[in-house]
């Protein structure tokens, strides 16, 4: 009976982490345009009120036919009070995602603490709401691609893992590289906040390809190669996209190769956050 | 299926924070909504410590508080320090104080602005 009560929290914490995964898939982008938190700076109660609405709206509709549990809901009161969960995951990591890049302080006034989580967790909530679409994928396919990919060796599996971790980097990374947000985010961080980034670009990287337990996942700790092992892969993938986050600034003149070693590392890992998330994203997809 | 499926504490747990949460934040929301914003903004400014550097420039920190209810956007804030018959003037511009909130800027002088006057020169609604 322990081990049952194991499981079942077990069950949970990979669902939730599911869904924090998929929050970050969708949202990130979201996170790093100054206009959506400037716009939280003078959104009316009324708006933040209609804003959880839809956000709400959005995931019951959602919840139908998706969610970010492994076991779909059936009943209505299941759909209904998934989203309630669904609604709290999107506002707990956009309130600490925002704290993370120091958007939310201290001295920031409520109106505008509630109005930048809100109108940040509304991408961040329909995130939660595919979460299974986007990342359990289809169930048939990995079965022939799993005994295709047996037969290959270690290095072409690496190989393969490096080239779908690159795209997803680049994909996000030139997207958001030539943002003014890099350095607006990246000039009001202290040391510490940046290994706190750091973490968190580990960690996010991490649930998104193992701990919730995703499509792919089975098949991948069976795999040879450079990836398989959970926190190997993790580094590798961390320290491509951050290779690929520091080439898109490069070659979007955000820096300079004559600029300070400091700016090259505080941009660099403000960018490796959401591109670590599009290499992650982009070794589900391939 | 008749026995109660054990699987139910777990999310049951995630289902009562997750309404604790929520719950919380429509408060935080309908409190404000309650407490409509009247105050247009209103600014104190406090002034920091001076530091000075080698080529005699003074920096002075200051913190800008709007008590008012609303945003106020581009808010001027300017320094006057009468020098020996001459004013020395130092502006900065803050793009966004939100309601009761607090931001923090730099003003640089060539003198030091220990008898400097300082006020709110403009400011945009947003």
């Amino acid at each position: 009976m322990a081990g049952h009560n194991r499981q079942i929290w077990q069950t949970e914490l990979d669902d939730l982490m599911r869904g924090v995964a998929g929050a970050f898939l969708f949202g990130a982008p979201f996170l790093y345009t100054m206009e959506v938190w400037w716009k939280g700076n003078f959104t009316s109660p009324r708006h933040m009120m209609l804003i959880l609405g839809i956000a709400y709206l959005s995931l019951v509709l959602l919840n139908v036919k998706g969610g970010f549990r492994s076991e779909q809901a059936r009943t209505l009161g299941q759909i209904l009070s998934e989203s309630v969960e669904g609604l709290a995951i999107a506002l707990i990591t956009a309130t600490l995602s925002l704290i993370l890049i120091g958007i939310l302080r201290f001295e920031t006034g409520l109106d505008a603490i509630m109005g930048r989580i809100l109108t940040v967790a509304l991408p961040f909530s329909i995130g939660v709401g595919v979460a299974n679409n986007v990342l359990q994928g289809s169930e048939d396919e990995p079965q022939t691609r799993s005994r295709d990919r047996d037969r290959g060796n270690a290095w072409r599996h690496t190989l393969s893992d490096t080239g779908s971790t690159l795209l997803g980097a680049i994909a996000v990374g030139s997207s958001i590289a030539p943002t003014d947000e890099i350095p607006m985010i990246a000039s009001s961080l202290s040391p510490i906040r940046l290994l706190a980034i750091i973490a968190s670009s580990l960690f996010i990287s991490y649930i998104i390809v193992f701990q919730a337990n995703f499509g792919a996942q089975h098949r991948r700790r069976s795999q040879p190669g450079l990836f398989q092992g959970p926190i190997s892969e993790t580094l590798a993938s961390y320290l491509i996209s951050l290779a690929i986050s520091l080439l898109m600034l490069w070659l979007f003149q955000v820096v300079r190769l004559d600029d300070p070693f400091n700016q090259w590392v505080s941009y660099g890992i403000v960018l490796g956050f959401p591109s670590t998330i599009g290499g992650a994203a982009g070794r589900l997809a391939m | 299926m008749t026995k109660p499926d054990p699987r139910n504490r777990a999310e049951s747990v995630s289902l009562g924070i997750s309404l604790t949460l929520l719950i919380g934040v429509i408060a935080a929301v309908s409190s404000l909504w309650l407490s409509p914003s009247v105050n247009p903004p209103q600014f104190t400014i406090q002034r920091g410590v001076i530091r000075s550097d080698d080529d005699n420039a003074y920096y002075l920190p200051v913190t800008l508080t709007n008590d008012g209810d609303a945003t106020a956007a581009q808010v001027m804030l300017e320094g006057s320090l009468d020098t020996a018959g001459s004013e020395e003037l130092s502006s900065t511009t803050f793009d966004f104080v939100p309601a009761r909130s607090a931001v923090e800027g730099v003003l640089i002088f060539s003198q030091e602005p220990t008898t400097v006057t300082l006020r709110v020169v403009s400011y945009q609604r947003p």
